[in-house]
């Protein structure tokens, strides 16, 4: 804290004593350094690189974006019906790893399929006070499209929301866009499958690519900001090398996944690459497939559960409701009873009861159901609540249809 | 409170003869007028569903003020219906233009959430159709969402809008585009470095406001201060019209000055604080009157609260069927909601508080307040005191005054207790390390041109951050160039960020059971210290500063402890020079260290022995008054004309008792203030007494203390010539001390000083 005293006290002697000027350069102009050289100067302090980069996917051609409008599958663009779209691949790297408001994209990239593979637009951004300049030209990079939809990784809660934050500080008005962000589909599919979904375990592990150039992302920011310091440039070089391939593999990615998904269950995968995990893929599927896929992952499951597959009764717990939904009442039974045999759980003795006294009025096999529960259980509230209530049931029951009644006999 | 109970204290003699003073402030109905024509008639059928057919006379005219444009300060007492103040526009804002945004800010989330409460009741009394949410640090994410986009009142705190909303305004936009109304309650809190770094929050939350185009009407709420519209222009940077006719009704209300009698009137020693205040409370308590009483400490709280425990202990009785609370800093939120909620239901009927009670959390109605020693601030005792008798119910309040000579001061001048003359508030804005701090954080919120009007001498700010890298300037314009987020690293209040974390070990466990500042932490929880907390004593077994926690183990020795800090100082520049005190103000380096401790018995509080503490000293650059006694200064043959033996204790004792008046004439404690005093000072080389702000940088205290120094010396004179003991006692110089090394009659000595005014 006594540094900062000194100091003051030294800035208002020397300027006091008026000999010397401020000892800052206070040059004010913008600072165009180059990150490399096959970067071209666009404006005082922004920068843009084109490259093309092969997509080394073991797909079938047909499978690699076309250079012209894709459809996009429905499991990746969840409720939304896109039609046909431009999908642009989107990444930045920041000065900060924070949100908020001092957070600046210094690269922004920009990939689109091409026939011989992605390519990739860079924007760098030399100096911070020519942020606008540099949004002003991805804007202009947009608006070339039609039918535009950007494609990130993890972009819903990083990139998006900081371009965003980014146009509003420079007044910058963004072009319509839609998104999707693929983070939560490869979650849903791989997770289980190899643990940490970041891109880079997700291209080696999934998509079998490696990069010749790579930089811990939380080492970026400090990169940057050495170079707006004074430090050489080269400094940067593995940085907009990794931005390359983050985007570029973003491509390969989306490839991919629009390959697998065109699946119509999630039992038959093509072969060639690391299968997802089934149990997340049939969620996957079921919530948000074609009707096709839909139906086909339910018949999937129910072939599983019944033959009993590996991990059935997981399967078989995603299946239930399904069943219940589609009111395919045979074999919802079917299962439910499966489950209360072969898992035995509180839970599965209580579906069963509940289907069998609501949908199905067998009360006293209902009844069997709960005091079985109960012999494993014990008596919780909800099981004696339950037990009384299909006792009236049965009483009342047999009073109605004229049986001989003597209530307090089952009591 | 019954009339009953007050002709029986009037009768009790051995009571009366401690009362030096009893006012009685009569009761008083309201002044009121009918709502104005132009509020809305659906608001107002909301207010009246909730009983308030009318306004107060203050109401009404902070209503026109604001109607007018101006920003507006209402200055009033507790239970005065100043949220109406406004609520009403607000309120009423919203139903004519539902886009229209407002910000509230209370000093505490505690507050935040009484007014949500409030402000819920009325909504939904009217059905109203206004959104209003607490953003906080306690509010769920997914409820954050909303908040941004739907909520037309964000009710926060000023560290949330520091750290949390002004950083992320990108959010907020569809908010900042129409935030027409900012609300400040408890204004008065906002004083010192709080203050100083409000003050700039609010020049940050103005300059992103005029980014999106709006410019917010500010209205401010006090408790009474000596200066409000000073100090809402000092933090807004702008006129502010101030409302001060309470229109309001207030119940009776009787004022009571307690001395505490002499037991030892040669040393001046008077029956001691704690036990007037747990004697006093034990009578009205026992009376079925809900009573609260403050302390000055957070030691003394326990203490009283623990005494007046163990004197109702009974178990047949049920502990006579009376339930006793402590409160204070340091307590887990949840334990204080539990007794905020015990008050107001009822189930505690007493509690013994520091001032973490002063604010105006809801406790209920209360029938007795007892200050326990004055407070520090007159401002703070006419708060405390107003804890009693919120509703227009009859209500008691008892200043028991302690030995300290700002106590007894008071005593001789009850005007300023009784009377409502209270001390201006002060803050620094522009204190270099406050400034720096937030400087930073705006530059990060948006790029910062250099010809903005921040604050005088920010260029050289800038030249600093570019320096250190953490900005680049282009085209007269600084950006942030940093991976950090400057909030972050800002507290509002001082040193909390690197709080001490207390961890019981009892038993081999470790539950934490509370936290403090590393300054207080040096001082309270050196390891062998011993530490009160609710009730249960326990002793520290290692104070770890690098880590920030201290271990402690329940104890139960017979004694507390209490730390001596040695300081010392040296000047580093003198910026001005009264011209009538030829009081000196400038910057200056102390040091300090806490190397020793007195353990005092419990109950008698006698010296039972000494240990050692060590720890790093602590080094701080801030602000100081300087009182030199050069060889042409009046003062200066006095002082000379004492023994060598006898003038260092002169100079220590007055230099003590300047900062002991001080709380009277500026609006600190006497902790804000550090003093310190030499024969020959390395820098002048000559006599001198320093009063240095105890905040790095300063905090405005030190050119306070420089302007008020003749009322101190004068305070100070008087205290020495008209105390009761014959050669120094607690409440003037303190009592003689062999340690010293001079036998003399202390008090003599500094009344020969002080003898002829020369000020």
């Amino acid at each position: 804290m006594g540094d900062l005293y000194h100091r003051l006290q030294q800035i208002k002697e020397q300027r006091d004593s008026g000999t010397k000027a401020p000892p800052r350069p206070r040059d004010g102009a913008l600072r165009s350094v180059s990150p490399g050289n096959d970067w071209k100067l666009l404006f005082p302090g922004v920068f843009q690189r084109r490259a093309v980069l092969p997509l080394s996917l073991p797909l079938p051609r047909e499978c690699i974006g076309p250079p012209e409008l894709t459809k996009i599958s429905s499991i990746l663009s969840g409720p939304h019906e896109f039609g046909a779209v431009q999908p642009v691949f989107v990444d930045i790297e920041t000065t900060g790893l924070s949100s908020g408001a001092g957070t600046v994209a210094f690269l922004i990239g920009l990939g689109v399929y091409t026939d011989a593979g992605v390519e990739v637009t860079q924007l760098y951004l030399s100096d911070l006070g020519a942020e606008a300049a540099m949004l002003s030209r991805l804007v202009e990079i947009l608006q070339g499209y039609t039918s535009l939809l950007l494609v990130s990784y993890n972009g819903a809660t990083f990139d998006i929301p900081v371009l965003r934050s980014r146009a509003i500080m420079t007044g910058i008005k963004l072009p319509p866009f839609r998104h999707i962000d693929l983070l939560h589909p490869v979650r849903r599919l791989y997770r289980s499958v190899i643990g940490k979904c970041n891109l880079s375990a997700v291209e080696q592990s999934v998509l079998g690519l490696y990069r010749e150039f790579d930089i811990p992302s939380a080492e970026v920011p400090e990169r940057y900001l050495r170079v707006l310091r004074g430090d050489d440039p080269a400094i940067l070089f593995p940085v907009v090398e990794h931005h390359l391939y983050d985007i570029a593999h973003l491509g390969a990615l989306l490839s991919h996944l629009q390959y697998i998904t065109r699946a119509h269950e999630p039992g038959h995968f093509p072969p060639g690459t690391t299968p997802p995990d089934p149990a997340g893929a049939a969620r996957l599927f079921l919530s948000r497939g074609t009707e096709a896929q839909r139906d086909g992952t339910r018949r999937w499951l129910e072939a599983q559960v019944v033959q009993s597959g590996p991990r059935w009764q997981d399967l078989a717990d995603l299946l239930v409701p399904v069943l219940r939904r589609a009111k395919k009442w045979d074999s919802y039974e079917l299962i439910l009873n499966k489950l209360q045999q072969r898992r035995g759980e509180l839970r599965d003795f209580v579906n069963l009861a509940i289907f069998l006294e609501h949908r199905k009025k067998e009360y006293s096999r209902a009844l069997q159901i709960v005091i079985a529960a109960a012999n494993i259980c014990g008596w919780s509230p909800e099981l004696i609540h339950r037990a009384k209530r299909l006792r009236n049931k049965l009483s009342g029951h047999a009073r109605d249809s004229g049986l001989l009644v003597q209530v307090d006999s089952l009591k | 409170m019954t009339d009953d109970l007050l002709q029986e204290l009037r009768e009790d003699r051995g009571f009366m003869a401690n009362v030096s003073h009893w006012k009685i402030i009569p009761p008083r109905s309201a002044m009121a007028e009918p709502f104005p024509a132009e509020i809305s008639a659906t608001l107002r059928t909301a207010l009246e569903q909730r009983g308030i057919t009318r306004l107060y006379s203050h109401q009404a005219e902070a209503l026109r003020r604001v109607h007018g444009g101006e920003h507006v300060v209402v200055v009033t007492p507790t239970a005065s219906g100043k949220t109406l103040t406004y609520n009403l526009p607000v309120l009423d804002g919203i139903l004519s233009d539902p886009d229209m945004r407002a910000l509230y800010l209370f000093p505490t989330k505690a507050l935040s959430q009484d007014q949500q409460s409030e402000l819920n009741d009325t909504i939904t009394a009217g059905e109203l159709p206004v959104a209003a949410m607490t953003y906080d640090g306690d509010t769920p994410p997914a409820v954050r969402t909303s908040a941004r986009r739907r909520a037309q009142i964000v009710i926060s705190n000023p560290d949330m809008l520091h750290t949390g909303i002004l950083p992320n305004h990108t959010r907020w936009v569809q908010f900042f585009q129409n935030i027409r109304y900012v609300v400040i309650d408890e204004l008065h809190v906002y004083r010192g470095v709080f203050g100083s770094h409000v003050a700039n929050v609010i020049r940050r939350l103005r300059r992103i406001a005029q980014f999106y185009g709006s410019d917010p009407q500010f209205i401010l709420c006090s408790a009474t201060i000596g200066n409000p519209k000073e100090l809402a222009e000092m933090i807004l940077h702008e006129p502010v019209a101030l409302v001060d006719q309470n229109g309001a009704p207030q119940g009776e209300k009787h004022l009571i000055l307690y001395n505490p009698p002499l037991v030892d009137a040669v040393q001046g020693i008077r029956q001691g604080v704690v036990h007037a205040a747990q004697k006093l409370a034990l009578m009205l308590l026992r009376r079925n009157v809900k009573t609260i009483v403050f302390s000055r400490s957070r030691q003394r709280t326990e203490l009283i609260a623990d005494y007046i425990r163990k004197d109702l202990e009974n178990r047949f009785t049920n502990n006579e069927g009376i339930r006793v609370e402590s409160y204070r800093g340091g307590y887990l939120p949840s334990e204080r909601r539990a007794i905020e909620r015990g008050l107001r239901e009822g189930t505690i009927h007493g509690v013994v508080s520091t001032n973490a009670l002063e604010l105006g959390i809801d406790i209920g109605g209360l029938d007795a307040a007892i200050l326990g020693g004055f407070p520090g601030t007159v401002a703070a005792a006419l708060q405390q005191a107003g804890r009693a008798g919120r509703r227009t119910s009859r209500s008691i309040a008892i200043l028991v005054a302690s030995s300290a000579p700002v106590d007894q001061y008071i005593v001789g001048h009850p005007e300023l207790f009784l009377e409502a003359n209270p001390e201006s508030a002060w803050v620094n804005p522009d204190n270099p390390y406050i400034l720096m701090d937030q400087l930073k954080c705006a530059i990060f919120e948006l790029p910062f041109r250099e010809d903005e009007v921040f604050s005088p001498m920010i260029q050289d700010y800038l030249t600093i951050l570019e320096e250190n890298g953490v900005v680049r300037i282009t085209n007269g314009t600084a950006h942030w160039s940093d991976q950090s987020y400057p909030a972050e690293h800002v507290s509002l209040r001082s040193a909390a960020s690197d709080n001490v974390v207390i961890i019981d070990t009892t038993g081999g466990g470790s539950s934490v059971i509370g936290e403090m500042d590393r300054p207080s932490a040096k001082e309270l929880l050196f390891t062998n210290a011993i530490y009160i907390h609710r009730g249960t004593q326990y002793v520290v077994l290692n104070l770890d500063l690098k880590n920030r926690q201290c271990l402690v183990q329940e104890s139960d020795v017979n004694y507390f402890t209490d730390s001596q800090v040695k300081v010392d100082l040296k000047v580093l520049t003198e910026d001005d020079v009264d011209s009538v005190t030829a009081v000196i103000t400038g910057d200056v380096v102390v040091r300090s260290v806490v190397s020793k401790f007195k353990k005092l018995r419990f109950a008698t509080h006698e010296n039972i022995g000494y240990g050692e503490i060590d720890l790093p000293e602590e080094q701080m650059h801030t602000r100081s008054a300087m009182l030199v006694f050069d060889t042409a200064h009046p003062a200066r043959p006095l002082l000379d004309a004492l023994p060598g033996a006898a003038r260092p204790v002169v100079l220590n004792r007055l230099a003590r008792l300047l900062r002991e008046v001080a709380p009277v004439f500026l609006m600190c404690t006497v902790g804000d203030l550090g003093v310190h005093a030499a024969t020959r000072d390395p820098h002048f080389e000559e006599p001198a007494i320093f009063l240095y702000d105890r905040y790095p940088g300063g905090s405005g205290l030190s050119e306070s203390a420089a302007a008020a120094m003749p009322m101190l010396l004068h305070a100070a004179r008087e205290r020495v010539a008209v105390c009761g003991c014959t050669s120094g006692c607690p409440s003037c110089v303190g009592p003689v001390d062999p340690a010293e090394g001079w036998s003399g009659n202390p008090r003599q000595a500094v009344r020969n000083v002080l003898d002829q005014p020369w000020w």
